[in-house]
């Protein structure tokens, strides 16, 4: 099964946001971007969206699928 | 940016259990034996409280972070487990009534105690999936 892998922290360190600022901004709890940074949480569209926004990038650009 | 709670998720989910105590509690308090008059407003009391704590738990304002996809996705995991542990602790129960032909008090603690239970299990099971993401 591929594993979805992302490059939220990445970004999020691009930008100079914490963990917990990202949170609020998408609002969700700072746990969900943790275990997001982890890749050991799928998020929904709509989160992946928001998060997308923030950085202003494309959902393709922020996840990705490994094998 | 504006700032709400902070009640931490973890700990709004102990402190649902705090119904199902006040309930074996009052379960207790209605089935003693020794009665003595002063004990019905002692009880009322306790009823008084339990009555409260299901009003702010069905009708209140929840836990802003209860609206984290996240935390819904473990609460649905929790409780599709739960289902299936009170699944087993019921049989369990009829099992027992069945063989040993408990009386009804004794049927009444076991149904207290099974809520009592399943809702300290919910609280730690996920208080697990929150932190470690099984």
């Amino acid at each position: 099964m591929s594993k979805l892998k992302t490059k939220i922290r990445e970004y999020r360190l691009l930008h100079n946001i914490k963990q917990s600022e990202l949170a609020e901004l998408v609002n969700v709890r700072r746990e969900t971007i943790v275990h997001l940074e982890n890749g050991k949480y799928n998020p929904s569209l709509k989160l992946a969206m928001d998060i997308a926004k923030v950085f202003n990038v494309t959902v393709e650009e922020l996840f990705d699928f490994e094998d | 940016m504006k700032t709400q709670k902070k009640l931490n998720l973890r700990a709004w989910m102990f402190i649902k259990v705090l119904p199902a105590i006040v309930l074996v509690m009052y379960y207790w308090m209605i089935t003693r034996y020794d009665f003595q008059i002063n004990f019905i407003a002692i009880q009322n009391i306790v009823f008084g409280f339990f009555g409260v704590f299901l009003y702010f738990l069905i009708f209140g304002k929840n836990n802003r972070d209860l609206e984290d996809e996240f935390a819904k996705h473990n609460i649905m995991r929790v409780n599709s487990f739960c289902l299936k542990i009170s699944y087993l602790l019921f049989i369990v129960i009829a099992l027992i009534n069945a063989t040993l032909e408990l009386s009804t008090v004794v049927l009444g603690y076991f149904a207290v105690g099974s809520i009592l239970i399943l809702s300290i299990i919910r609280a730690i099971a996920f208080y697990i999936l929150d932190t470690r993401m099984v």
